[in-house]
């Protein structure tokens, strides 16, 4: 830091940095809870500049970051249908809330981070690792995957809470576990009972770009997302937004 | 309710200094997974030269010292496993470039500060779970689970947090493919030599009661470490011995309540703080 | 909510908040030892409310959590450590606990909230997981992953923080290498194969379980453990342990 901060100050800016790991830690434990469609309206700010970045492009303004969480809601939702149509003798009876869910299974632990808040304590940036794995839902049926890659996030302060302005969910490893992400990744026979799933498509992001390449051999060292570093505004650092 | 030692301008320059420590070791595992080897040791690491001669770098094998052997291991090292990597890959791919088809992550979570009385001070520790991915003859590669635990002293200098002293203990290297019979296991040690000793129901897990949730994994032997590597001659060779696991932990580990006063090398992670020149696990 | 307090309180919450972060991480590190008697001696509180669950159920107060995790654990490691000694004599100077085995459940995503009334804290982890076991103590032969979420409170109790309440809910115990944990799971459910809730072998506890069960392609969503949000003081609303929330009940 290269402002002097008093006592006040300094408080003040360590609580920040305690809500912004909650925050982040909130997101991760939203998907071990399956409320991943949730997390738009409990941690994103709701300005009309956000944008969450994945590995092929952009989802930038509000209606496509929202839209990108609602079709992780859509596809729980599908994927609990077919699940419980496959094991009547265990799910029927059960509500369709009760059902939501269902099989489905998202460990993220996220850490390592490295976190700057602005001088003007408006902004903040983090960048996390993420080493997980989840069950995803497939026409073979669930097949889970490792998931390791980072989060990268600045963050805006609103009434006082910290919010997600801008995001990225960049993948290195998304492939079967039970396999070398480095070789052909395993195959599992289709399942007629989650034949529908073969229909399902997230949205694309609305703006095409290679963030980052998931890991392949040949592929060319990749260096880690940039990190955060002092700054007194926003306006003099980088963004992890577009 | 305040801790009377200090004045509070004293504790929230204390909070913030824990802080700072957790930032910049989490800083170190990013450089080192972008091979910044150098800008590491430039940026984050005592610039002191009376610091720089007790600085200390340690592997399995034992400890780097001071900034010519530390670079000679650590920056200089890489540089030639890149290159070997580089000529591996180019039989295949001539036109690939410096890291091709490498990767390679480190994460550092678990950590315990334990910042000395005198505030000068820091032993840090945090465990390390991660991969590395190398390629191999064919233009093909082959990823690895890598975990270990890594400890660190970190000293203020000219007002600044650096880092004196990291010891990299490795615990585990297990092949990220399937291994046939090895149910799990990895590189690290021998393989067990008999089945379901101990507790009915497996090993003791713990704090989770008689047994556990799956007993240990059957084993072929499997050779070295790939991950050893790297590790070069230490310029005094003391050991972190994988066969023995956390023997030396309990006497490493940072203090949860009360700091010690102020820098200590008999207990730091430096040479003089090796575990093994004390005579007993007492 | 923060702004309410006076700087000296909202102070000694911040440094609650971290000093319970670094009990939380000293728990992995001597559970990863096998120092239980450590970690029941030197970070818990020892009243009857003190309690410990996993998916078997809840062990309540500070006299069965002991027996059950000292006096029940500890004899499995000797009996390792005296056969591992008949073939090495080197085991005879190793620490009979820690020299084999680091079971560290490892700490990330944590959300950690600290009461208002500065009194308790409270905290909910996941662990990514990373599990070196000992074959015997004396050798360690491979490492699973251990998925796991924590849920903890503490008390600031005689003028230190103290660990009062643990709830681990395991949600599966894979290999590295070896198998698709999902897919698994779904081609034994096709064969009526189920996960079993409960735990083999469990110790004795006030409170049965399941709390929580393993991952299985037909179970539903367990939201046992729901994040600490910003809360005045430990009651029934706001604990990991309802009912329990009294550090000085002896």
């Amino acid at each position: 830091m290269s402002r002097n901060f008093t006592p006040e100050e300094l408080l003040t800016r360590w609580e920040s940095r305690r809500e912004i790991q909650n925050v982040m830690g909130k997101v991760s434990q939203s998907y071990i809870m399956m409320e991943e469609a949730q997390i738009y309206d409990r941690f994103w700010s709701k300005r009309e500049d956000v944008c969450l970045g994945v590995n092929e492009g952009w989802y930038a303004g509000a209606a496509a970051v929202k839209g990108y969480y609602d079709s992780m809601g859509e596809k729980i939702r599908l994927a609990s249908d077919l699940i419980a149509k496959a094991f009547p003798e265990k799910l029927s009876g059960k509500t369709t809330d009760e059902l939501y869910g269902v099989g489905q299974l998202g460990v993220k632990p996220i850490d390592t981070f490295v976190i700057e808040i602005a001088e003007d304590g408006e902004t903040a940036k983090g960048l996390w690792s993420l080493h997980g794995t989840y069950a995803n839902m497939t026409p073979s049926g669930p097949v889970s995957n490792w998931d390791w890659g980072y989060w990268c996030v600045d963050f805006v302060c609103e009434d006082g809470a910290w919010k997600i302005w801008h995001m990225q969910d960049l993948k290195d490893i998304e492939s079967p576990t039970g396999g070398d992400w480095a070789a052909e990744p395993l195959s599992f026979p289709e399942e007629p009972a989650f034949a529908a799933l073969k229909d399902f498509r997230f949205p694309e992001p609305n703006v095409k770009a290679t963030l980052r390449e998931r890991y392949y051999v040949g592929r060319p060292f990749t260096e880690t997302p940039p990190l955060p570093e002092p700054y007194e505004t926003f306006a003099d650092t980088f963004s992890y937004g577009m | 309710m305040m801790n009377q030692r200090y004045t509070n301008e004293e504790l929230v320059t204390r909070l913030w200094d824990k802080e700072i420590v957790k930032d910049l070791m989490a800083r170190r595992c990013y450089y080192k997974q972008n091979d910044w080897r150098q800008r590491e040791l430039d940026e984050l690491w005592v610039r002191n030269p009376e610091n720089q001669a007790d600085m200390s770098l340690s592997n399995n094998l034992g400890y780097f010292v001071g900034p010519d052997d530390i670079k000679a291991y650590y920056v200089d090292g890489i540089a030639e496993k890149r290159q070997r990597q580089l000529e591996l890959v180019k039989k295949t791919n001539p036109a690939a470039e410096y890291g091709n088809s490498v990767m390679n992550a480190h994460t550092y979570h678990t950590i315990m500060v334990e910042l000395s009385g005198d505030g000068l001070w820091a032993r840090y520790l945090a465990y390390d779970h991660g991969h590395q991915t190398d390629p191999q003859e064919n233009g093909t590669a082959k990823g690895y689970w890598t975990s270990g635990h890594i400890l660190a002293d970190l000293i203020k200098e000219d007002g600044q947090w650096k880092i004196l002293h990291i010891k990299q203990n490795h615990d585990l290297t297990i092949p990220a493919a399937p291994v046939p019979g090895a149910g799990g296991g990895g590189f690290g040690g021998p393989p067990p030599e008999a089945e379901g000793e101990g507790a009915p129901g497996g090993p003791p897990e713990g704090g989770e009661g008689p047994g556990g949730p799956g007993g240990p994994p059957p084993m072929p032997d499997m050779g070295p470490d790939p991950y050893e590597d790297e590790y070069g001659t230490p310029t005094v060779a003391l050991p972190y011995v994988v066969k023995w696991a956390w023997n030396d932990l309990p006497k490493q580990m940072p203090n949860t309540y009360e700091p010690h006063e102020s820098y200590d090398p008999t207990i730091s992670y430096g040479p003089a703080g090796h575990p093994d020149q004390l005579r007993s696990w007492r | 909510m923060a702004s309410k307090l006076t700087f000296e309180q909202r102070l000694h919450n911040a440094l609650g908040s971290q000093q319970c972060e670094q009990i939380k991480s000293t728990h992995s590190y001597l559970h990863g030892m096998m120092y239980s008697a450590e970690e029941w001696d030197g970070i818990w509180n020892r009243s009857k409310d003190a309690t410990w669950a996993h998916s078997f159920g809840r062990m309540v107060g500070f006299d069965q959590i002991w027996y059950d995790s000292v006096c029940q654990v500890d004899p499995g490691a000797y009996r390792q450590w005296l056969a591992a000694m008949e073939k090495d004599p080197n085991v005879a100077r190793k620490d009979p606990r820690s020299m084999g085995k680091n079971a560290c459940h490892a700490l990330s995503s944590g959300v950690v909230e600290v009461a208002e009334d500065g009194k308790s804290c409270r905290s909910t982890y996941l662990t990514p997981g990373p599990f070196v076991m000992g074959g015997e103590n004396a050798h360690v032969s491979g490492g699973r992953i251990l998925n796991e979420r924590y849920g903890s409170d503490f008390v600031y109790n005689n003028g230190r923080w103290e660990y009062f309440h643990e709830q681990v809910c395991p949600d599966g115990f894979m290999d590295y290498n070896n198998g698709n944990w999902a897919h698994e799971r779904y081609e034994q459910c096709k064969k009526g194969r189920y996960t079993q809730p409960g735990y083999h072998n469990p110790p004795p506890v006030t409170d049965p379980g399941p709390l929580h069960v393993d991952y299985d392609t037909v179970q539903l969503v367990q939201k046992t453990l729901p994040w600490p949000e910003p809360y005045e003081t430990l009651n029934d609303e706001n604990s990991f342990s309802p009912g329990r929330n009294d550090p000085n009940k002896f």
